[in-house]
């Protein structure tokens, strides 16, 4: 792991959150007093059926919308709470989204090197050029010059992680960000999610509903349901899972270097 | 359903070397296909009827129609009895005048409409300003504000484009708003997540990301164009293609009514044609997505 | 790696019904309702202003000044309502709205049925029928007179060419749009050819034909306008054929009463507004599955 020279940042806080939406017939809780902690540059994985609330918790950490009671704290600062319900949407917390979002009608080159230059960070060839080594570097270089919808699902993702990435930012939400991806190619994004995360080790809030992938890769996994699993807490359960997850990888290692890559 | 396995069809089959250009593949395949003969068939069923119904049987409703052979003859001779033909400079005259108020008009109405239609779709504030009255103006037909454009405006020219012009603009302006706000919102809040400033977000996500209903709209606002400018030529016109059916008819021409008819057909296809290619010149990346799809 | 859990619950609690708020806040308008009136205020203001420049002004304004005032309009409107003969207008051009679009929706939708299912048949015939959408409906008129016996069913053969398209074209594109995998699925359970068409290719397709039919009334509308216009104005024949709102408006600009031009305007308007709206209201009856779902 290569160290880093900037202290650790983007631990969260999340206090007693309530947070409710209108609803047919009433008013519809999703997320009923929360708390958890999550420590300044680990991966957190939050794991729950659907409709469960987690992406309303990912929503309400980017800003999307805001929350009726409780309160999140970022480093010891408030984004969201008494006196704020809402946060402010903000290049700190990037959000990586479920169907992806990277603009179609940019390359995937300049798709990256977005952020910096609407910051007014870098001008637009010093942005293209650390894009371009960026891309390189996550080893996308046969995908620079092309359009999202030309590039493989697969590297899609991580273009758009790279693209989330390029400003630092504190906290990386990523909203199932795998969920539509076979298990093979699943296999080797996690793989890639950890070099990314082992080079530049912002905070990882990772939203599954898949309970292997939480386990692998987290290291720390929140679970939003109505009842305890206790499962999870078993050391047996969790080395089965990273048994079977090294077994699929390998698999998954095989079949892309024979050069069966699927568009 | 399309393939997944290979993205590259297979060129061989066709005759053609592997270094031709794509389009020709496409112009190859679409030969060997049913398409071009279905099509020659019909075209022969619909001249044949005509022909049949008019010049060879005479039918009771029919017989006063001008007949194909009439009408082929006089639209290539170079003496048309009637003063109109391929070979008549002011056949070109009228097709130019026509051309150059469409286009006037229609350049008028892009540059106002595509603005306005973003700035609809784009600022709340904007459209709560500006909606409620463009709604209750565009119910009224265009055509109705015939005599209106004749009282303010001078000349002959100036209300025929105006009424052209106010048939385009609806059509752009309400496509470009549907296009902004058919965008994903994740594109919107990703812009955002990613720092991005209003304005930052406006010309990196909106107007892109709005192009291709604009384009949907400009085609659109062509037809409507042509629409409405024959019919202020018809009311009201010197010169134009309009005028000549509305002339031919009045002077009892009827071969020329249909030669302006058809002649009409060309060109609107043509001015279609022009808008749809200059669409996919500037959304390249559409044609590239689209055809990794099976399209 | 630690391993921490969290439990939460998703209950139902009943609290405040957002819904309460509205009611207290009835007392001061909705300030996007404010905007739109204000826009409207002022743009009355300014034609007021405009087109009475000429007695307080030594020139009047261009364009607006040349406008009949506002007040004069209301004036004009009292009269024509109580005049008997203006809703036998409205009566006249509602009937040929009516007879012209119900036989572009009668031919239309079956039409468009049998070349969405017919490859053979759409290849045959929808060349022929493209290559004429461009020549606008207007540029039928003088063929459709020499056709046709009288000069209503003139008009309604007009407004059935201008109508049928965006109704065939838009039934066209439901059509295909379906998921060929629901077909199959459809197929591969057992269902009857009818079955699949009453299940499964009319709810895909009716959503799309509502939107063509909308679109298809307004051009419905501006044919009538146009023909009633050119009939009082002398290409389709000198003889008056029984009015319309369009006629109206044609004699009060010939007969030079400005005012009520525009009183006919509005009417032809709200008249138009009144059939789309009506239209969409039978649509959303029909797709009620397309109400917008919660969440």
């Amino acid at each position: 792991m290569t160290a880093t020279a900037a202290p650790a940042r983007g631990a969260i806080r999340i206090r007693d959150v309530v947070k409710a939406y209108p609803g047919r017939d009433g008013p519809v809780l999703a997320v009923d007093h929360c708390s958890f902690d999550v420590g300044a540059g680990e991966i957190c994985a939050v794991v729950g059926p659907s409709g469960c609330g987690k992406t309303t918790l990912l929503a309400a950490l980017a800003g999307f919308h805001g929350i009726d009671s409780g309160s999140i704290h970022v480093d010891g600062q408030l984004l969201c709470g008494p006196g704020r319900s809402r946060a402010e949407v903000g290049p700190d917390r990037v959000v990586v989204f479920q169907n992806g979002a990277l603009f179609p009608w940019k390359t995937n080159l300049e798709n990256v090197a977005f952020a910096p230059i609407v910051q007014g960070r870098m001008s637009r060839r010093d942005a293209l050029d650390r894009a371009a080594s960026l891309l390189a570097e996550a080893g996308l270089r046969d995908d620079i010059h092309a359009y999202p919808g030309e590039t493989s699902s697969g590297a899609r993702r991580r273009v758009e992680i790279a693209r989330a990435l390029m400003t630092d930012p504190t906290i990386l939400l990523l909203d199932e960000p795998f969920r539509a991806l076979d298990a093979l190619t699943k296999s080797v994004m996690h793989e890639a999610l950890l070099e990314t995360h082992a080079r530049r080790p912002a905070t990882l809030f990772f939203i599954t509903h898949d309970l292997g992938e939480a386990v692998f890769l987290g290291h720390r996994v929140v679970v939003l349901t109505a009842r305890t699993q206790a499962l999870l807490t078993d050391a047996r359960y969790r080395a089965l899972v990273q048994q079977v997850a090294a077994l699929v990888h390998e698999e998954a290692r095989r079949a892309f270097e024979v050069g069966d890559r699927e568009h | 359903m399309p393939d997944a396995s290979s993205p590259e069809p297979a060129r061989a089959p066709l005759g053609l070397p592997d270094t031709a250009p794509e389009w020709l593949w496409h112009a190859a395949a679409w030969l060997r296909g049913p398409a071009p003969y279905r099509m020659a068939i019909g075209y022969a069923l619909a001249l044949g009827s005509w022909y049949l119904t008019v010049d060879l049987l005479a039918l009771p409703r029919f017989e006063d129609l001008p007949g194909v052979a009439d009408v082929f003859r006089e639209w290539t001779s170079e003496r048309p009895s009637f003063g109109l033909s391929l070979h008549t400079p002011v056949y070109y005259e009228h097709i130019l005048t026509s051309l150059r108020r469409v286009g006037l008009a229609f350049a008028l109405a892009t540059g106002l409409g595509v603005p306005v239609g973003l700035l609809l779709g784009a600022s709340p504030r904007f459209r709560d300003y500006v909606f409620p009255v463009l709604e209750v103006l565009r119910p009224i037909p265009i055509l109705a504000w015939v005599p209106l454009a004749i009282i303010i405006f001078d000349g002959a020219e100036s209300p025929v484009v105006f009424l052209t012009f106010l048939a385009s603009f609806f059509a752009t302006a309400l496509n470009a708003q549907l296009g902004v706000r058919s965008i994903e919102p994740e594109y919107l809040l990703a812009a955002r997540c990613l720092g991005a400033s209003r304005a930052s977000v406006f010309w990196h996500v909106i107007l892109p990301g709005a192009l291709p209903s604009i384009f949907t709209g400009l085609e659109l606002s062509v037809g409507v164009a042509w629409f409405s400018l024959v019919a202020a030529e018809m009311v009201s016109g010197q010169f134009g293609l309009g005028y000549v059916i509305n002339t031919s008819f009045t002077m009892v021409q009827y071969p020329t009514i249909i030669i302006g008819m058809l002649t009409l057909g060309f060109v609107g296809h043509a001015t279609s044609a022009a808008v749809r290619l200059t669409g996919r010149l500037l959304m390249g990346w559409r044609a590239r997505t689209l055809r990794l799809e099976g399209a | 790696m630690s391993t921490e859990v969290t439990t939460g619950l998703t209950t139902v609690v009943a609290p405040r019904a957002p819904g309460r708020r509205r009611l207290a806040g009835l007392r001061r308008l909705d300030p996007r309702v404010r905007r739109g009136a204000l826009s409207w205020v002022a743009l009355l203001v300014f034609w007021q202003l405009g087109a009475t420049s000429g007695r307080w002004l030594a020139e009047p304004l261009p364009w607006v000044g040349r406008l009949p005032a506002p007040s004069d309009v209301l004036a004009a409107a009292l009269v024509l309502v109580a005049d008997p003969g203006y809703w036998h207008s409205w009566l006249a051009s509602g009937g040929r709205v009516l007879g012209g679009f119900a036989a572009a929706v009668l031919c239309g939708v079956p039409f468009s049925a049998l070349l969405a299912s017919s490859a053979r048949f759409r290849g045959i015939v929808f060349p022929v029928f493209e290559l004429l959408r461009p020549v606008p409906p207007l540029a039928w008129v003088p063929a459709a007179i020499l056709f046709w016996p009288t000069q209503e069913l003139s008009i309604a053969f007009v407004i059935f060419l201008g109508a049928v398209y965006p109704i065939v074209l838009n039934g066209l594109g439901g059509a295909r749009s379906i998921d060929p995998r629901l077909l199959e699925t459809a197929r591969s359970l057992g269902a009857s050819r009818w079955s699949i068409f009453r299940r499964l290719l009319l709810p895909a397709v009716l959503p799309a034909l509502a939107v063509g039919m909308e679109i298809g009334i307004g051009i419905t509308w501006e044919v009538v306008v146009a023909a009633e216009m050119i009939s009082g104005g002398g290409a389709a024949g000198s003889a008056a054929s029984g009015g319309g709102l369009g006629f109206l408006i044609w004699s009060s600009y010939v007969g030079g009463s400005y005012p009520q031009i525009i009183v006919g305007m509005i009417s032809i308007g709200i008249a138009g507004y009144a059939s789309s709206a009506l239209l969409r209201r039978i649509g959303a009856r029909l797709t009620p599955w397309r109400r917008e779902s919660v969440g």
